[in-house]
């Protein structure tokens, strides 16, 4: 009794451990060894994972890397080193990065029983920690220039000190000539004055003047003279934190018009911050790629916040699809060559093109700014005047377009759309901006449908121009090749020769008694192929004598005469070149000489020529049996049929 | 040594023409004061001329002549002399040069319209030519030489054959007269001049047999046939008497046909011999 209790504890336990093993067991990490492919870098990776409900969880180190040395040799390799480590996805502990692009001069030392290698290029150089995907502490990174394995230049270097992703207390960022140095609060929102130090410079070059994340004031050498600009208004009443990133500084852009947008692109602090930016960027795209991360050098700013009510949201999508109408039909009549020619001659349609150009310039031009403004999000943050006054800095456009026509002195033409008066864009609002983009919908839309008519007719007239000078030139071309060849003809050719262009002559009439453009059009180009077949069958008619002939001459064998102790030419298959000779070329000339059209013409090209190969491939061939028959037929059709050639006789 | 065997060959020759001048000085009838020219004979000869081939140098030479020959009431064409079948395989040796060796069987009609003999006896040849063909600017030259071994007998009944040979030159050319060379469709004009010698034990000085004189017309069809027409004027010596001769005018009719009977694949390559 004692021992079978014991007994069953002791099964229940081992059991326990069994299944507690198998738990264990299931949160077992995997080791990964083999290629990988995160982004754009293809390497060899070595991780470990963990397999959570079938997705692959990454979990412990982590490495990934590439290069190549044949490559190097060859011509330069791209290498990349990434060594870090995950906890249950996300990024975690210390990481660094390596990218370089490195040639070498080929030449090895054997250092300590390994070879080495100079290599000269440039390498990018990340290191910090990460902290559940987000920067913690210092992160450093450097992009240098190397020579023969040596550090020779820093070009690019920034330090920020993060704290769970927000950037703490002061930062830098230098490149070749500059060092930015700022401050932070503590909510990583930028303050106080953040100024550039400039190589061979005794004072600061730039100042970003930010009082609590709004940025005031911008003094520098923009490039020659000392500025300063007011920026923002640190009292306003509705504002917004951002980034700061290339749409904060699109946002001043907009804002600094028309004070001056071209300081702003020479700004320096923009400029390195903007490549701050990009090299956080790239690291964002590679962690991102693998588990969750923010891997963003959180600077924080105010912006105004100037919110776009559902309406406001609503006439904004409308006027997009009123620019994309107006913007496919602006270029397509700009870039119709068609209409580039009309222009030349047609008053009119050079008056239409030059409002398409004045369309194109006054409206589409700046809304089409407007609708990238939409796409990078900056809209809100600048007050409608502000952001009409920066897309028409002159004013809007005037729904009546002034148009100067006159080539030598000045003429005035106005051009009206429709709906003109009906659509007004006088204020400053969305609802405006979106009754301008539908003008200028409508009015292209209005002078496509103008110039379309003119374009087609323009179009149609300039191909029956261009055919009936191909027809002319075609059939001047028979007719002088045919005069001139005729001279030398036998009588039964001239024939042939005679009606081909009697034909080509009616068929010409034909054509200019035709009236209706398209008619004409779908005739002539049928004739055009017509004329192209009579050229064919002209030549070969007028090369026919020659052919019989050369056929004549090539069916004869030299024989030794015993009788004259000479070499004569003896015919050979006297069947076969009789039924050519006497028969089937003045059936084919009879043809040509009483039924040539347009139709049968290209059959009886064909035929020609076919019958001639065949002739000539007869020469060689056995034809005992082909003689044997001929003899007891003079009919062509038969001929004809007996040589095969019978499928392109084409005969009724 | 040498010389002096030359010198008998020499003497020998002389001595057996000696011979000959008594013989026939003896025993021929007796020679006129001056040469005897019968009144010429007129006779007309149709003749075919086959010249097959048989494979790439050798051919067969067929001929069949027919002779007529002037009777008491009609000239030319009275009577019929002589059928006469000629034969041989040629041998082509080059374009130009040519050999034949055969045998000919002559039908020999009694022509003598008083004669109490047998109207037909056969005559029998063997023979050999050797042709010579050479171009001389459009036109060609031929020079025929034929040797014949000729069994032959008279009419007369229990007459013996004789063993004559037959010596003969010829000499002919082919001129085209349409054309600037011989090829079909040309009339050519074409005189030939023929020499006949004989001898034999019964040809006492009449070794003139004959000497032909012709000029032909011809036409070329096609290198394979041919037609020709002419006349020829001819004289020899009679056997009889080397004092008399025979006179002959003939007009002369020919076919000249040569097939080919060798299989399409063994006609080529054509002809070229090896020029």
């Amino acid at each position: 009794m004692h021992t079978n209790s014991i007994r069953r504890l002791s099964f229940f336990l081992v059991l326990m451990a069994c299944m507690s093993s198998a738990v264990l067991i299931g949160q077992q990490r995997e080791r990964y060894t083999g290629p990988l492919q995160v982004g754009d870098y293809l390497g060899e990776a070595e991780y470990y994972y963990l397999l959570a409900q079938g997705d692959t969880i990454l979990d412990g180190p982590f490495s990934l890397q590439r290069s190549n040395l044949a490559a190097l040799l060859e011509k330069g390799d791209a290498s990349f080193v990434f060594r870090g480590g995950f906890r249950s996805g996300y990024p975690q502990g210390a990481w660094i990065f390596q990218f370089g692009e490195f040639q070498s001069d080929s030449q090895t030392q054997v250092v300590d029983y390994q070879y080495t290698l100079n290599v000269s290029g440039i390498q990018t150089d990340a290191r910090g920690t990460l902290q559940m995907g987000k920067p913690q502490g210092d992160w450093k990174f450097t992009t240098s220039e190397v020579k023969g394995s040596l550090v020779v230049k820093t070009l690019f270097d920034s330090e920020i000190n993060f704290e769970q992703g927000i950037p703490q207390q002061s930062f830098k960022i230098a490149d070749t000539s500059n060092t930015l140095v700022g401050r932070f609060l503590r909510d990583g929102v930028a303050h106080d004055v953040w100024e550039l130090y400039s190589e061979g410079a005794a004072e600061t070059t730039e100042s970003w003047q930010f009082s609590e994340g709004v940025l005031t004031k911008i003094q520098g050498r923009f490039p020659e003279k000392d500025r300063s600009f007011r920026i923002l208004d640190p009292s306003m009443k509705n504002a917004k934190i951002i980034l700061l990133d290339e749409r904060y500084l699109q946002i001043l852009r907009l804002w600094l018009v028309p004070k001056d947008t071209i300081a702003l692109s020479k700004s320096a602090v923009a400029d390195l911050l903007t490549q701050n930016a990009k090299y956080y960027q790239k690291i964002d795209d590679i962690l991102s790629q693998l588990g969750t991360s923010e891997f963003q050098p959180e600077f924080k700013v105010k912006v105004p916040y100037y919110p776009l009510d559902t309406l406001e949201r609503r006439q904004l999508d409308t006027l997009k699809v009123h620019f994309n109408n107006a913007q496919q039909l602006g270029a397509s009549l700009l870039d119709n060559t068609q209409l580039n020619i009309l222009k030349r001659s047609d008053e009119e349609a050079h008056f239409l093109y030059q409002v398409v150009e004045a369309f194109s310039e006054q409206f589409l031009t700046p809304l089409e700014q407007l609708v990238r403004y939409d796409s990078q999000e900056v809209i809100a943050h600048v007050s409608r005047d502000k952001l009409i006054n920066a897309l028409w800095p002159s004013g809007k456009p005037s729904a009546t377009i002034r148009v100067n026509t006159g080539l030598e002195k000045d003429t005035i033409r106005n051009y009206n759309g429709p709906k003109n008066g009906e659509l007004v864009w006088e204020q400053n609002s969305f609802e405006a901006l979106r009754q301008l983009a539908e003008y200028a919908a409508l009015s292209l839309d209005a002078i496509n449908r103008a110039l379309g008519d003119k374009l087609v007719r323009e179009q149609r007239q300039q191909e029956i121009v261009r055919l009936e000078e191909q027809l002319l030139s075609r059939s001047d071309s028979i007719n002088r090749f045919l005069r001139s060849a005729e001279q030398e003809l036998p009588e039964v050719y001239r024939n042939a020769v005679q009606n081909i262009k009697t034909v080509v002559e009616a068929q010409l009439s034909e054509y200019s008694s035709r009236r209706e453009l398209s008619q004409k059009a779908d005739f002539g180009n049928q004739l055009l192929q017509c004329l192209g077949t009579m050229d064919t069958l002209a030549k070969q008619v007028v090369a026919l004598p020659q052919r019989v002939q050369g056929i004549e001459e090539a069916y004869q064998d030299a024989v030794w005469n015993p009788f004259t102790a000479t070499i004569m030419n003896e015919r050979i298959k006297k069947r076969i070149t009789n039924a050519y000779r006497k028969v089937i070329v003045p059936y084919m000339l009879n043809q040509i000489t009483t039924t040539l059209d347009c139709e049968n013409a290209q059959p009886l090209s064909e035929l020609l020529e076919n019958t001639y190969q065949k002739m000539l491939a007869l020469k060689e061939e056995e034809t005992r049996k082909l003689e044997r028959k001929l003899k007891k037929t003079q009919d062509p059709i038969e001929i004809l049929t007996l040589f095969n050639l019978m499928d392109t006789a084409n005969q009724d | 040594m040498k010389y002096r065997y030359h010198n008998s060959l020499w003497l020998g020759m002389l001595l057996f023409m000696g011979i000959v001048t008594m013989a026939l000085a003896q025993e021929g009838e007796v020679l006129p004061e001056a040469s005897e020219f019968r009144d010429p004979n007129t006779r007309v000869w149709f003749n075919t001329y086959g010249n097959i081939r048989i494979s790439k140098r050798l051919f067969w030479d067929a001929q069949t002549h027919f002779r007529f020959e002037e009777s008491t009431s009609t000239p030319f064409i009275g009577q019929v002399g002589q059928i006469y079948n000629r034969h041989a395989i040629g041998y082509i040796y080059s374009k130009n040069i040519n050999f034949s060796l055969g045998g000919v069987l002559r039908v020999n009609f009694n022509t003598n319209e008083s004669s109490d003999d047998r109207n037909v006896v056969p005559e029998w040849r063997i023979w050999h030519q050797y042709q010579f063909a050479m171009p001389v600017y459009t036109a060609m030259i031929y020079h025929r030489i034929r040797i014949e071994h000729r069994w032959s007998r008279g009419f007369a009944e229990n007459s013996d054959f004789i063993f004559r040979n037959r010596w003969r030159y010829m000499l002919r050319a082919k001129v085209p007269l349409t054309s600037t060379k011989l090829e079909p469709g040309t009339v050519y004009v074409s005189p030939e001049a023929e020499l006949i010698m004989q001898s034999g034990k019964e040809v006492v000085g009449s070794v003139m047999e004959d000497l032909r004189l012709t000029t032909t017309l011809g036409y070329i069809i096609n290198p394979r046939l041919q037609v020709a027409a002419g006349l020829m004027y001819s004289q020899g010596q009679t056997l009889e008497n080397a004092g008399i001769f025979n006179q002959n005018w003939t007009l002369r009719f020919h076919v000249y046909f040569s097939p080919d009977i060798r299989r399409v694949k063994a006609k080529l390559p054509t002809i070229h011999f090896g020029d």
